[in-house]
């Protein structure tokens, strides 16, 4: 039991600490950013499963009152030392009420982001036009050029008539092709969840890396869609003419260095070595990506078997 | 977003960006009525000016023993609001959508910043 509850707590720090600070080594522009990707997005999954793992087997391992609550529902008497369950008791409190107040920081914000989409795709209903040509793009009337996505049931891809009037029709292709793969491969959903991860556990370092490192590699992922299916010139051409001026973020008080990243994304496309990533690299990353996830969730499931043994 | 052009909120939306005052759900009825294939029925046309009403996007004014109903916002209003959401991240939540590019020049955000300030200022003020 005890070496199963250590094997959690150190999946958990393998994979919570270490596992970050390695996979942004992977940060070159060689590296296949869909590649990468996986292996950030096993990174934190394992690390959640472990953790909620540990939570789980500090609650109900004996003689906490969680254990204690499980042999009430067997009907068998409990058999522990009165201070052994006071003491039990008192870390269950300090154990619940710190998820208790990590759920209360991060829960109400994942809510504020799905009501807030709600609500910008309800505005767009109104106001947006359809796009002549595409059915699944939605124009909005404002000079200032800007592309986006957002999931939702019809019309996801939404561009200003100032980006309409910049780009020429095979760029306006290429900003296409590159929204299209956000919505395919559910970046949107990947984000939310980053966010709920980070203000789960802000000082995680595989948590807090993933935060500064995803964004960027989701949008290298749908660049290389676009610049497969149009070009990479086209793709820089466009990226160029919607970043007029860099620096924008910042002047609006936005978060993180995002002309570095954009100036990273257009070195990146103009570097030429697309080659497919090599059949190693593949098998490596399929691996952790299986140890990765499967490890902890193993370890979990071992430790509720020894623990319905107990009893 | 099913339908978007024939979406009836939207249809009587249009109507009323386009009148120069409130109009009555008779009015109302009569303008949607104009171009239309089909005729749409009293009750429906008042029932989705009510439900507008009451998510706030219209706001209604006794008139005698009817209402008269007016949208809360001009249509550009709800465009910079939209144009916010698609330029910046908000600190309160997680990101909403993928933007292709950051893309506009500082001069240009705030002057939409600006607007915004100045409609929402003279919003309070009216």
């Amino acid at each position: 039991m005890i070496y199963l509850v250590i094997g959690l707590i150190c999946t958990a720090v393998l994979l919570g600490c270490l596992a970050g600070p390695a996979l942004d080594r992977l940060r070159r522009p060689g590296a296949h950013p869909g590649i990468v990707v996986a292996c950030w997005t096993a990174a934190l999954t394992g690390t959640f499963i472990a953790g909620v793992g540990i939570i789980a087997a500090a609650l109900l391992s004996p003689p906490a009152p969680g254990h204690g609550f499980l042999e009430w529902l067997r009907d068998c008497l409990p058999h522990h030392g009165d201070s052994a369950i006071i003491m039990a008791a008192a870390a269950s409190l300090v154990v619940l009420t710190a998820c208790c107040s990590r759920l209360a920081r991060s829960l109400p914000r994942l809510g504020r982001a799905v009501r807030q989409r709600r609500r910008h795709r309800e505005m767009l209903r109104l106001v947006a036009k359809e796009h002549g040509q595409h059915e699944d793009v939605l124009v909005l009337d404002h000079p200032v050029p800007v592309a986006y996505s957002l999931p939702a049931r019809r019309r996801t891809i939404v561009v200003s008539t100032g980006a309409q009037d910049a780009l020429t029709p095979d760029e306006f292709g290429a900003v296409l092709v590159h929204e299209r793969a956000h919505l395919r491969q559910r970046h949107h959903t990947l984000l939310l969840m980053l966010d709920l991860a980070h203000a789960l556990l802000p000082w995680l370092p595989t948590v807090r890396r993933a935060k500064q490192n995803l964004p960027l590699l989701l949008e290298m992922a749908a660049d290389d869609a676009a610049a497969r299916a149009c070009g990479r010139r086209t793709l820089v051409d466009a990226l160029c003419r919607l970043a007029a001026t860099p620096g924008v973020a910042g002047a609006l008080g936005a978060a993180g260095s995002s002309t570095g990243a954009l100036a990273e994304r257009v070195l990146r496309l103009q570097s030429a070595e697309s080659a497919k990533p090599r059949r190693a690299v593949r098998m490596a990353a399929s691996a952790f990506v299986a140890a990765a996830v499967a490890t902890p969730l193993m370890v979990v499931a071992a430790t509720i078997v020894e623990l319905s043994d107990i009893c | 977003m099913a339908g978007l052009s024939g979406s009836l909120e939207r249809s009587i939306m249009d109507v009323l960006w386009e009148a120069p005052s409130p109009l009555r759900v008779r009015e109302l009825l009569a303008k949607l009525n104009e171009n239309a294939d089909k005729a749409l029925a009293y009750n429906t046309v008042q029932t989705v000016a009510e439900r507008l009403a009451q998510k706030g996007l219209l706001q209604r004014t006794q008139d005698g023993l009817a209402f008269r109903y007016a949208p809360t916002r001009a249509r550009e209003e709800y465009a910079v609001e939209l144009m916010l959401d698609a330029l910046t991240e908000s600190p309160d939540h997680g990101s909403i959508l993928a933007r292709f590019a950051e893309s506009v020049p500082p001069e240009d955000a705030r002057h939409l910043l600006d607007a915004l300030r100045r409609r929402t200022s003279d919003g309070q003020e009216a």
